[in-house]
């Protein structure tokens, strides 16, 4: 099935802390997409009331079955830990972050039984079977409405910071879930655009709305936009400058580099255990608590999760805003049974003679809010910092873009337009939590929406250049069968970094073998974040992978005849190669193995 | 030495002339045999021409067939687009009908659950503290579930038994207040204002959503507490049957969005 052919389109937000599916069809009647009707996946099993996202947790056996997955898979370690009946089982959440090459792992992710998380196959697995669950419940839905599989195009998203590696990864986790092995049907979408592209598409014009609710305008040349995506494990952000003269389509350059850093919400739940937990019982009985009752800890932890998504504020005019409320947390008769006397009597007096409650003070809510607040505020600031550089001074103040569940928090909101809201317009969509979904269900229907991006490093593969005396090492000098004189390990450029890279347009590059008897070239991939390197083994470039062209057809022809361009697109959500062989006319798709380097 | 030359060279000559025989006669026997070939080959061509003809005649049909095909299959394939054109348009409406899917209209409803929940759990409790503490019940969590279970259904409760009624704010201010006996202080009088336009806002936009709203007060006091169905009371004992409910649950086309809150009486 060519991918013009798909009746629907899905898209699954494969986030750290929370997962979600939403869908829609392809249909005359959606193709405008403010008008576009999509579909929420909320019914996960063992949850009520239901939502639309879902834990990004798991539970498996050590024969690699999954025993449950998202929050009943966090319900059911809690009770098998409680029950000591955890033997065998292994549990792990925000794993996501653990298939990122080289990233670090702070708290995060969390891991129980037999699941380590430094132990990267089975992360893999882990997602592979996570990815499995997602599927099927999707496609079951799907199906319900009478469409086959076939007719569906998938979308996946990925991190802005997750490089060419990573995501080739992840599509290999995917397939093995079972989602399509064609590229065309199963395509990777970058979140922060998928948000951007949501707050772009999905929200009113200027004249139609509030000042602050009108629309992304990313069609506008020059403008910069600073995504924000505040989730529950990190917060990153992203920052892109739009280029006008895309038409209908929408053309992005990414301007500064992504960052962020563990600083989303369940820190402050984290938080919430830690230092309210902790200085109203004791760290010793909070300790026996973590260790005997885990079920009630989680009961409290949720009670405070509850608490924190409706926390409100003061907005009286000109005043600094402040929490309203106190926040009522129940405590389970267990862990009330625990607990000192005096404990006991302390914290019924400061709830009004209230037993087995706790009330935190609107200033300690505050306070474990800023948890985190705090460094996200101080990281936008950075990265503003950083692309204010490059920007003229006459450039319009970015406009930033908050989205993620954090996003949801008027506190965030409120500390954000303290600190930026003077200068820059900051936009907030009406369901931030979902922009990421949503974004890239309206990706997967349309792909071509985003017809430039630009390369974040140079890339080029490892080739044989005429040595040049004085300039070479001799230990670089090589003698091919027709007697030249090469320097090999050179960095053949097929894109310079920064360099605007259109979705549809290849680069091509010319490789001849050195050898006549030579049937298979192994072309291995670097990149470099240097504009013109000159080796590939010089500081700043490394290896990212590689991928073999057969030549076996041309074997025992002079070497001038036998050129090979490899064509590379670099511009979509990832890298692709293709071989064109002009000795038969033919173009192949080569994969490229990121996984032999 | 004319004559001795000449007659030296003679049977040479002699003997190329007999080669250039030789050659001739070869040459003659080399074409005899070809035409035997020909002969041989005119001979097979009767046979041969008539399979010819009968091939060309078999294309020609086979092609008048595939021609015949192809207008069928172009007729198929008509009526086939024309089919797909009505499954697509059928499964679209099916999908644009479906109640049992979540259409993006309908997640406000749990934003509102989750605000209703809010203002049960907390901003309640907050807002009946100054009477609570005023009045020093011997048993504080029955009281204050009572006093609760009140405010549930002067705001949501009216249209007996689980209909949507306009909240009752002056009705809130007395039971907050127990009629004025109780003084509210400054945060406490914001505290009342602001439920009231809480319980306004979470009213108006569950009637003008679009999906039946509906609240759920009907409990009877005796049934075992299902946590599917209903959420304890906070400081409510567990494993008891529901005294009474102390907030509505609340459902949107049928789905249930929030539990109701029920309070079970202490043993003994
Ligand atoms: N109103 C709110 N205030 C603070 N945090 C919130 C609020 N609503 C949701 N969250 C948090 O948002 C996080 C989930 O955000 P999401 O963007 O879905 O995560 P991720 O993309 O990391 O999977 C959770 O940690 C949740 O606690
Ligand atoms: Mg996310």
């Amino acid at each position: 099935m060519g991918s013009d052919e798909a009746k629907v389109v899905a898209a699954v937000d494969f986030g750290t802390h929370g997962t979600g599916f939403a869908w829609t069809v392809r249909t005359p009647l959606n193709d405008d997409p403010l008008t576009r009707r999509i579909q929420f996946f909320t019914r996960f099993p063992g949850r009520q009331p239901d939502s639309p996202k879902n834990l990004t947790a798991i539970l498996v056996t050590d024969d690699g079955d999954t025993v449950a997955w998202g929050h009943e898979a966090r319900a059911r370690w809690v009770e098998a830990l409680a029950k000591g009946e955890a033997e065998g089982l292994g549990y792990a959440y925000a794993f996501k972050t653990a298939l990122k090459s080289g990233g670090s792992m702070a708290d995060l992710p969390i891991t129980g039984g037999f699941v380590d998380r430094a132990d990267r196959g089975l992360i893999r697995e882990l997602v592979t079977a996570y990815l499995k669950e997602i599927r099927e419940l999707a496609t079951a839905e799907i199906k319900r409405m009478t469409y086959t599989e076939r007719e569906v195009r998938w979308c996946i998203t990925v991190p802005a910071i997750w490089d060419d590696e990573d995501k080739a990864v992840l599509r290999r986790l995917a397939v093995d879930a079972g989602f399509p092995g064609d590229p065309e049907r199963l395509l990777l979408a970058i979140e922060p655009e998928a948000a951007a592209l949501y707050c772009h598409l999905r929200m009113p014009d200027a004249g139609s709305g509030p000042h602050r609710r009108a629309r992304l305008p990313l069609h506008l040349d020059g403008f910069r936009s600073v995504v924000v995506d505040c989730g529950g494990g990190t917060v990153d952000i992203t920052a892109y400058e739009s280029h006008g003269d895309a038409g209908p389509s929408i053309a992005l350059r990414e301007i500064g580099i992504a960052t962020g850093g563990w600083l989303g919400s369940e820190h402050v739940n984290q938080a919430f255990l830690d230092k309210t937990l902790g200085d109203r019982f004791g760290p010793a009985a909070l300790k026996r608590i973590e260790r005997d009752h885990p079920g009630e800890l989680l009961e409290l932890s949720e009670q405070w999760e509850r608490a924190k998504a409706t926390v409100e504020l003061d907005r009286e005019a000109d005043a600094v805003a402040a929490v309203l409320d106190p926040v009522r947390i129940e405590v389970p008769v267990t862990v009330w049974d625990l607990l000192d006397e005096q404990v006991r009597v302390r914290l019924t007096h400061d709830a009004a003679g209230l037993p087995r409650q706790i009330v935190l003070p609107p200033e300690e809510v505050e306070g474990l809010l800023d948890e985190r607040v705090d460094g996200i505020l101080d990281k936008v600031a950075e990265q503003l910092a950083a692309i204010g550089r490059t920007s003229a001074a006459s450039a319009e103040p970015e406009t930033l873009v908050l989205v993620g569940g954090f996003a949801r928090s008027p506190w965030l909101r409120e500390r954000m337009r303290a600190r930026f809201g003077e200068r820059h317009r900051i936009l907030v969509p009406p369901d931030p939590a979902l922009a990421v979904l949503e974004g890239a269900v309206h990706f997967a229907y349309r792909p071509d929406v985003f017809v430039s991006r630009q390369a974040k490093y140079t890339y080029g593969f490892e080739t044989a250049k005429p040595f040049e005396e004085g300039v070479d090492s001799t230990m670089r000098m090589y003698r091919d069968d027709e007697g030249d004189l090469l320097c090999v390990g050179r960095f053949g450029v097929a894109v310079q970094r920064m360099d605007s890279v259109r979705v549809n347009d290849a680069h091509p590059f010319r490789i001849v073998p050195v050898r006549e008897d030579q049937d298979e070239l192994d072309v291995r991939l670097y990149r470099s974040a240097k504009a013109d390197p000159r080796y590939v083994d010089e500081d700043g470039s490394e290896e990212i992978g590689r991928l073999t062209v057969d030549l076996s057809g041309t074997v025992g022809r002079p070497l001038r005849e036998r050129p090979i361009m490899l064509l590379f697109y670099f511009g979509a959500t990832e890298l692709r190669v293709e071989v064109f062989d002009p000795a038969t006319g033919e173009t192949s798709q080569v994969s490229v193995d990121f996984d032999r380097v | 030495m004319l004559f001795n030359r000449d007659k030296g060279k003679r049977p040479q000559e002699v003997s190329i002339r007999l080669d250039g025989l030789d050659t001739l006669e070869s040459r003659i026997r080399k074409l005899e045999a070809a035409a035997d070939d020909q002969r041989a080959a005119l001979a097979a061509l009767d046979p041969l021409g008539d399979r010819l003809i009968e091939l060309r005649m078999r294309q020609e049909r086979a092609e008048e067939r595939a021609r015949t095909l192809e207008t069928a299959v172009a007729d198929t394939r008509r009526v086939l687009d024309e089919q797909s054109e009505v499954l697509d348009l059928v499964r679209v409406t099916q999908v644009a009908e479906r109640d049992d899917l979540t259409r993006e209209d309908f997640l406000v409803h749990y934003e509102l659950a989750q605000r209703l929940r809010a203002l049960y759990t907390q901003r309640m409790p907050d807002l009946i503290q100054p009477r609570l503490t005023a009045e020093r019940p011997r048993d504080v969590v029955r009281r204050q579930a009572q006093l609760i279970s009140r405010l549930c259904v002067v705001l949501f409760g009216p249209d007996e038994q689980g209909g949507l009624g306009e909240p009752d704010l002056a009705e809130l201010a007395r039971i907050a207040t127990d009629a004025g006996v109780v003084g509210l202080d400054a945060r406490h009088q914001r505290l009342l204002e602001r439920v009231g336009t809480e319980a306004a806002h979470l009213f108006r936009a569950m009637t003008g959503s679009g999906h039946a709203g509906h609240f759920d007060f009907a409990v009877e006091p005796g049934t075992p507490v299902d946590s599917e169905e209903h959420a304890l009371w906070p400081s409510c004992e567990a494993g008891r049957p529901v005294a009474f409910v102390v907030c509505p649950g609340y459902r949107a086309a049928g789905r249930r969005l929030l539990e109701t809150f029920v309070y079970t009486e202490a043993t003994g």
